[in-house]
């Protein structure tokens, strides 16, 4: 028989304190204390260069497992990949990857829609987690580059979201995949309404303000609005209409909009110094 | 008085598979979806030290990952301390823990884990329950934290020292539950 052990001992009384500490702890997140945001921001300190050494030091093992469980996107890949060996043939690799990478910060650098504000050029360096927090990314400025939060995310394509959290040296980005992130946004014809997102893999949706009469096809491009107390300024791509529905009841047209950013395959981005009005 | 050597060894278990969530889980998705270690730890620790060590590893598993993402505070403490107390209980006072047997109660235990989590995500303003794909998740998330166990459960043992519940005679009334 096993000896009753330190572990065993009052556990009620144990997972009563427990309890009422998680409870604790909820409430001082959900009332925004100070110290509960410190203790988070010195985390994301801490535990993003660990996670990224960690990361460098089992490159090889991730490496070996993409090969596994990417195969078939791979197989695609390299396909694609084989097309376009004829052109890059002669080129050393190491050098085309520092040319592509050179040439992927250059398009950051050249945004014609971000003209007149400051912005941060940044890399993404890690993804969630968790599969419950798809609508995060992390990127390796913080507040020491003069970053804060609610500041808007691009990348050359269009908007991905905003700050949401901020560390000395890395921040974390809210994904406009997020369905607590609405965006105001105009339409070709000038017409407002408000989008937001559905979650990761499902398109990004305009449900309100674009009534039955107002022209919206598909293919339209969605920019932010930037009216009053908006989150983002005017004019940043967000996508372009792909589907559009008709809803007799709320005498509305729902619009299903393609994100113009990719948001699986987030390398260099830019934040934009801009913060909405109070 | 719990033994210092105990406390450093969980700490080193528990801080080893955090550092493995950060650098490692999100690049072996199963079927797209990261696998939870800290999750598999808080529910070995139930089953290889009762409810009382299992739960007080779970808190403090549920609430590193807390720190580690965006999301209520506190709540996965919440939920992997009362799962991982479950479990140990579960285990202390009915089964003899086997290695199979084991790795079943952590695939249930996850479960309720990641359903707690998630209705309790809802009723603070997230959508853990109700966007993208939640049952898949929280399925596969159990399923690996049950084959985990495997690893998880044997480091739990030796986390835990003599005191831990012997995996072959199981613990059936020698517990003050």
């Amino acid at each position: 028989m096993a000896v009753p052990a330190g572990g065993r001992r009052r556990p009620r009384f144990t997972i009563l304190v427990l309890v009422l500490l998680s409870a604790t702890i909820l409430v001082f997140d959900a009332k925004d204390v100070p110290v509960v945001s410190s203790i988070r921001s010195g985390m994301l300190s801490i535990l993003e260069p660990v996670g990224g050494a960690f990361r460098w030091v089992t490159t090889p093992v991730r490496n070996a497992w993409g090969g596994i469980s990417d195969y078939g996107d791979l197989k695609q890949e390299n396909a694609r990949l084989r097309d376009e060996l004829d052109g890059l043939r002669g080129e050393s690799v190491s050098a085309a990857d520092a040319i592509a990478q050179l040439e992927r910060l250059k398009e950051q650098l050249d945004v014609p829609f971000v003209s007149g504000i400051e912005t941060e050029v940044a890399q993404v360096t890690s993804g969630n987690f968790s599969s419950f927090d798809d609508d995060t990314a992390q990127i390796d400025k913080g507040s020491s580059s003069g970053i804060e939060v609610g500041m808007p995310v691009v990348t050359a394509a269009g908007l991905i979201g905003n700050i949401d959290r901020v560390s000395p040296n890395r921040s974390v980005v809210r994904l406009i995949t997020d369905p607590d992130l609405a965006i105001g946004i105009k339409l070709k014809s000038d017409d407002l309404g408000v989008g937001r997102g559905r979650g990761s893999g499902a398109n990004w949706v305009v449900d309100r303000g674009i009534g039955l009469t107002d022209p919206a096809l598909k293919g339209d491009p969605v920019v932010t609005s930037g009216l009053e107390r908006a989150k983002f300024p005017p004019g940043l791509p967000v996508g372009t209409i792909v589907k559009v529905t008709r809803d007799q009841g709320q005498q509305i047209q729902i619009l299903e909009v393609q994100l113009a950013a990719d948001l699986t395959r987030l390398d260099f981005v830019q934040v934009l110094k801009w913060k909405p009005e109070a | 008085m719990i033994d210092s050597g105990v406390v450093l060894r969980w700490t080193l278990v528990v801080v080893t598979a955090a550092v493995f969530q950060i650098g490692l889980a999100p690049d072996f998705p199963v079927v797209g979806i990261v696998p939870d270690l800290l999750l598999a730890v808080a529910m070995a620790a139930g089953v290889a030290a009762g409810p009382r060590r299992g739960a007080i590893i779970g808190f403090w598993c549920g609430l590193l990952f807390d720190l580690m993402r965006p999301g209520p505070l506190g709540l996965s403490a919440l939920a992997y301390a009362v799962c991982a107390y479950g479990v140990g209980s579960l285990l202390v006072s009915v089964i003899t823990v086997r290695r199979v047997l084991a790795a079943l109660v952590v695939f249930g235990g996850s479960f309720v884990a990641l359903l707690i989590f998630s209705a309790g995500n809802e009723v603070l303003g997230g959508h853990a329950l109700t966007v993208g794909h939640p049952w898949t998740i929280m399925f596969v998330v159990s399923a690996t934290a049950g084959v985990l166990s495997v690893v998880a459960v044997p480091l739990a043992r030796w986390a835990e020292g003599p005191g831990a519940i012997d995996s072959r005679e199981g613990v059936l009334g020698s517990v003050d539950v």
